[in-house]
């Protein structure tokens, strides 16, 4: 019974860093319908920002902003002059080019930091907490990913509900050339969609580098668990990417715990076309079958 | 005062309008008519920088705005409503409204937002429903409330009498005419419906395969038979 | 989307004129026959060409056989039938295991150990083509994805039969007497591969011009219509993703050869991912441009580590800026040539011909 528990602790954990994910694939698919599968280099970039800079003795959350920071630009640059001139030619050409640059970054990352896996270190400890005598699955650091993302969530929910620029957001994704008839920049909020999905997508790299190392290519899986995740949501919708993280998270974890983690990758394709089969465009995705 | 001359745009090859001229003055309602494919809605989505036009001019109160990016030309104060509606089915009835004005600074949006749910009363209770909701003429409503929202000098409508039960298009047509009057507008009115349009326009111009054929007030086409027969069809 | 080149030829030659014309030109008129003829002289040339170069080259050009024959598959599933596939790897690991499972216990001839990868590998295509057939776009692309993801963790788990991250050892068959005693078994897999090619190229390119193609084509452009036409979209879509499948699977045969080995490493995501990449990049739905992406797979990377390697950098640095110029070109290629390589061909030859024609 206690491994039960800690299985589930684990995976949501886990759960919340591929919602991360998939939150950031989510906010450009839904504006630009491309699945940009360059998140997981541009996470991983982020990343190695952050190491180096605390390698340079920066404090931790200093390196973690700036990570934020450059994940956002990364994103707004990607989308206004790489993306933007093939989006509008086709959805698979978008694709082709942003497996290019998960290519071309992840490469570029090994030219500048080396391809050896490193540590990346997490601010709180990674020891399983202690409560009565036994010691849990979780940690201090998995406490700090629930916050962190709990904070970031509301903090979109905010951003997207309550403000204008959320509105002009939605708008812009929602039906371009009606938000463009009404005076709303698209093109930019395109470009700070982009910013803000990679921005997600960083800080997923930060959460999820001290668990899975730091290399290249470290977030290939995390970003196709991400992405299971966000279609098991139905792909346009952020609550569904946080719903789809934690089922991927869980689900993952279980099979992980009883079965034998090197099942886990062929649980995500078990899980994925399980909830396919019963909804083919995912959990809560309606808003295609509202339109007439 | 809107203002259109010799202007052309094309779908590749295919000659989409020719040289349409047309001017709409301040309070005037002017209607653009024609059987389908004429051009109507070309010339709607070319004077809003949807379709980029391959020459000509058109300008509001003396600015040229033609090849100006099309989230300029709005804030410009030329408000297009698209056909089919446009409003967006995912945001309320609200978010619809603010979304009219949402890069304008200088206006108090409570106040306009009130004055929308005035002119159409059905609004104001769905206000936090979202649009796809609402029906056909609620729909249109809402699309043209939105449209006011951002005050407007020049109104462009597309078929708004589209799919709507013949009393709700006489009521859109006649708060339309006094839209127009109270707040200064320059409309052009597409419609595919002739006769409703003709009812409250001051001019009309009728386009064929992208030309214009027939420019005039909007009473002597109503009087001219012929005319109606061979291009308005009643 | 693009016509096939296939389908884009005009189906009206098959007039009473064209019976009257010449022997050569009766055959060449003749679709099946032609395809063959093409592939044929191809092949004659390829035997030809191998004599002139040397161990490394024929071992290079052997890398593209698979990848030509797995791209074939793929563009047909995604370009004439409007499927995604990211699976592709994984499918072509079905069917390299299949054979090296089948050399391994068995002494089966090499013929029908390749057609017995096609086979078990188009069953599961089969499988994958009953969840394809409900899913569109992006779901279909994460799904396949996920197995890509998920397939080569199966040979680690399994590691008695399959050999675990090591993986297991390829016999490479050695070239018959008819060959001469000089021939290597490099050059007869060359060979061997050529003709894999052709006999899928031209099974391939019969397929799209036949009625299955139309009905390929009708379902990637409009499912309502094409259901309410009588045709069954689901059963098109299977039958689309079984017989891409049987492609892939003869690829992972071939490539298994090649290598001389199987491992998982092989069939990462990154062989999925390539696949997709090299079919746009060549020219989605097109046969010609699966031969373009091909060749782009295997000499791009290569001439890239070539450059590389002249800068005098240390090992990692110069392997890992080779796959960055791979990276930026897939890019810059995106962005040039948008309709693929086989449609800057197409435009080239059409403004060629309208360059002849204005003279006459």
């Amino acid at each position: 019974m206690r491994n039960f528990w800690n299985f589930l602790l684990i995976g949501v954990s886990n759960g919340l860093v591929y919602a991360l994910v998939a939150l950031g694939i989510v906010l450009i698919y839904r504006s630009t319908r491309v699945i940009n599968f360059a998140l997981a280099a541009m996470a991983m970039f982020s990343t190695y920002i952050a190491a180096s800079l605390v390698d340079r003795n920066a404090p931790y959350f200093v390196a973690f902003v700036a990570a934020m920071v450059f994940g956002f630009l990364l994103g707004a640059v990607t989308e206004r002059f790489v993306m933007r001139p093939v989006e509008s030619k086709s959805p698979l050409n978008a694709v082709i080019v942003a497996i290019g640059m998960l290519i071309f970054l992840e490469a570029m990352a090994g030219v500048i930091w080396g391809a050896k896996l490193r540590n990346f270190p997490s601010y709180f400890s990674l020891i399983g907490l202690k409560i009565g005598g036994t010691r849990l699955a979780i940690s201090n650091f998995d406490l700090f990913i629930v916050t962190v993302v709990v904070v970031l969530l509301l903090a979109l929910l905010v951003l997207f509900r309550y403000t204008k620029l959320g509105l002009m957001m939605r708008a812009s994704a929602f039906a371009p050339e009606v938000a463009r008839l009404l005076g709303v920049r698209v093109g930019r909020m395109l470009t700070l969609g982009w910013g803000l999905a990679c921005a997600a997508g960083a800080v997923a790299g930060l959460l999820a580098a001290p668990k899975v190392f730091l290399f290249p290519n470290n977030m290939d899986a995390v970003l196709i668990f991400g992405f299971t995740a966000a279609i098991i949501g139905g792909l346009d919708s952020p609550v569904g990417a946080l719903v789809g993280g934690l089922i991927t998270g869980v689900a993952l974890s279980f099979i992980g715990g009883y079965l034998g983690s090197d099942l886990e990758t062929v649980g995500a394709f078990v899980i994925l076309v399980v909830v396919l089969m019963a909804r083919p465009e995912g959990i809560f995705s309606s808003i295609s079958a509202r339109r007439v | 005062m809107l203002t259109v001359e010799n202007l052309s745009a094309s779908y590749g090859p295919v000659r989409a309008l020719s040289e349409v001229s047309l001017a709409v003055e301040r309070s005037h309602i002017t209607a653009v008519l024609g059987a389908n494919g004429a051009g109507k809605t070309t010339l709607l989505r070319t004077l809003t920088g949807l379709v980029p036009p391959t020459s000509g001019k058109a300008s509001l109160d003396g600015v040229d705005f033609l090849h100006r990016p099309v989230e300029e030309i709005a804030r410009l104060g030329v408000s297009h409503v698209p056909e089919g509606r446009g409003v967006i089915q995912e945001l309320t009835v609200e978010e619809n409204l603010r979304l009219g004005a949402i890069w304008k600074r200088d206006i108090d949006v409570q106040a306009k937002m009130a004055w929308v749910y005035e002119l159409f009363e059905p609004l104001k209770p769905r206000a936090s429903k979202p649009a796809f909701t609402l029906s056909g003429g609620e729909r249109q409503m809402l699309a043209v409330g939105r449209a006011l929202m951002a005050e407007p000098k020049a109104l462009l409508l597309d078929e708004p009498s589209l799919g709507l039960a013949p009393l709700v298009v006489a009521s859109i047509m006649s708060l339309l005419r006094r839209l127009c009057d109270e707040q200064g507008l320059s409309v052009l009115l597409v419609e595919q419906n002739a006769r409703s349009a003709l009812s409250v326009a001051d001019d009309a111009v009728v386009l064929s395969l992208g030309r214009v054929v027939v420019s005039d007030a909007a009473e002597k086409i109503r009087g001219d038979e012929e005319l109606r027969h061979h291009y308005l069809g009643f | 989307m693009q016509e096939s080149m296939v389908s884009a030829q005009p189906e009206k030659k098959e007039t009473p004129a064209v019976k009257r014309q010449s022997g050569m030109r009766r055959v060449l008129a003749q679709p099946l026959l032609r395809n063959l003829v093409v592939g044929l002289v191809a092949l004659v040339l390829f035997y030809l060409l191998i004599g002139h170069l040397g161990q490394y080259r024929i071992y290079q050009l052997s890398l593209v056989g698979p990848y030509v024959i797995a791209l074939v598959g793929l563009s047909v599933l995604t370009g004439q039938n409007g499927q995604i596939s990211l699976g592709h790897g994984a499918l072509m690991a079905i069917g390299a295991w299949t054979l090296t499972l089948l050399q391994l216990h068995t002494k089966t001839p090499l013929w029908m150990m390749l057609i017995a990868a096609a086979l078990v590998t188009m069953f599961f295509g089969a499988l994958l083509g009953l969840v394809a057939a409900r899913l569109r776009g992006p779901y279909l692309a994460g799904a396949t994805l996920a197995l890509a993801l998920g397939l080569p963790d199966i040979t680690t788990r399994y590691q008695s039969v399959f050999g675990g991250y090591q993986g297991l050892e390829v016999n490479q068959p050695n070239a018959p007497s008819f060959l001469g005693a000089a021939a290597t078994p490099t050059e007869w897999l060359a060979l061997i591969e050529m003709v894999c090619v052709v006999v899928v190229m031209v099974l391939f390119a019969n397929l799209l011009r036949s009625r299955v193609g139309r009905n390929f084509r009708a379902v990637r452009d409009d499912e309502i219509a094409t259901q309410v036409s009588g045709i069954s979209v689901p059963r098109t879509q299977v039958l689309a993703f079984a017989l891409s499948a049987a492609a892939a699977g003869l690829a992972g045969g071939l490539f298994a050869l090649v290598a001389g080995n199987v491992s998982p490493g092989g069939f990462s995501v990154v062989l999925s991912i390539s696949l997709l990449a090299a079919m746009v990049i060549g020219g989605t739905g097109t046969l010609a441009g699966a031969v373009w992406g091909a060749l782009i797979m295997v000499y791009v990377p290569e001439w890239a580590t070539t450059l590389t390697q002249k800068l005098n950098l240390n090992q990692a640095v110069s392997a890992n800026l080779a796959l960055a110029i791979y990276g930026f070109l897939l890019v810059a290629i995106i962005m040039i040539a948008p309709v693929g390589i086989q449609g800057l061909v197409r435009v080239a030859i059409f403004k060629l011909k309208s360059l002849r024609k204005e003279p006459g």
